[in-house]
């Protein structure tokens, strides 16, 4: 048992250290709603109908920042989870006679993490969880054991 | 002797209390710092996702974006990160978390046509906001001593 004491609270100051080194400090940008960036091919007849386009899906609620590129002929909307790719692009549609497509990019060559990244990045979290649930154990188990000691005394 | 002591005290007081405004009144207010002068976190904000909706439509570099715009977390990531690169560059009360701009391009064998590219989409961002010639021009040599950090590694 004493083992387990000595156990637990080693690897609770582990976890407590690998958070402390690992997670990030507060920033006021932490606070801002989440944003997705979706692309459109618009096939727009002219600039200035894409602009158009642009314009419109700026005024709509959920919005952040719409762009039309002339060269790659790309309508990017950047939007909260308000709005789905599939709002938006029924949206579009209606607003244009030319057919609408979500822009797929091709797949970035060469090696990636087979970690995904939000698994990474939720580490600290985990580390903070696991250090305070194995203290609490420790802690726990040290005073059923005075408990323990104090009853045999008493007896 | 006693009035002479009396006066001497009294000119000594008059003296500190006439310096300590005097100070005041020297002392100019401080200037707002430049984060102020853009507007604070909100109009960043709103400032970097204009400029990353113009770098996905922009054909000259959205591939180098194409695996971060897939993935919703890094497409946060780095939104937050640019955020906060330019809320405590201008002086606001953040913290850039991300990597340093060595070692978050290197590898990546960036050119110098990519680079403006990019600056381009930033001041398109910021003239479609009507952000003043002189907050840009400050914003921008905040920002411009990162390219040799960016390019060709």
């Amino acid at each position: 048992m004493h083992t387990l004491r000595i156990l637990l609270v080693f690897f609770a100051f582990l976890c407590l250290a690998g958070w402390l080194w690992l997670h990030k400090p507060y920033s006021p940008a932490d606070d801002l709603p989440t944003v997705t960036y979706t692309a459109f091919q618009v096939n727009a007849p002219a600039a200035e109908a894409g602009r158009a386009l642009a314009k419109a899906a700026r005024g709509w609620e959920g919005v952040t920042a719409s762009a039309y590129n002339i060269s790659s002929d790309l309508l990017v909307l950047s939007h909260t989870e308000f709005l789905s790719e599939k709002d938006l692009q029924s949206r579009l549609n209606i607003l244009t006679t030319t057919p609408v497509s979500k822009k797929i990019f091709p797949a970035p060559t060469g090696s990636q993490c087979p970690v995904p990244a939000a698994a990474l990045a939720s580490l600290p979290q985990w580390l903070l969880g696991i250090g305070l649930v194995l203290g609490v154990t420790a802690i726990a188990l040290s005073i059923g054991r005075s408990r323990r000691r104090l009853d045999e005394n008493l007896t | 002797m006693k009035n002479l002591r009396f006066l001497m005290i009294l000119l000594f007081a008059t003296s500190i209390i006439g310096s300590c405004g005097e100070k005041e009144a020297v002392d100019p207010a401080p200037s707002p710092t430049l984060y102020e002068r853009l507007g604070g976190i909100n109009a960043i904000s709103a400032v970097v996702d204009q400029f990353l909706a113009n770098v996905v439509g922009d054909n000259v570099i959205n591939a180098r974006f194409a695996a971060t715009v897939a993935d919703p977390y890094r497409t946060q990531l780095l939104r937050n990160n640019l955020i906060d690169q330019i809320c405590a560059g201008s002086g606001g009360p953040c913290q850039y978390k991300g990597k340093n701009m060595y070692d978050a391009h290197h590898n990546m064998n960036i050119s110098e046509a990519e680079f403006n590219a990019l600056v381009g989409d930033l001041v398109a961002a910021l003239d479609q906001f009507n952000v003043p010639q002189a907050e840009k021009d400050e914003l921008l040599a905040i920002l411009g001593p990162m390219k040799t950090d960016v390019v060709g590694h």
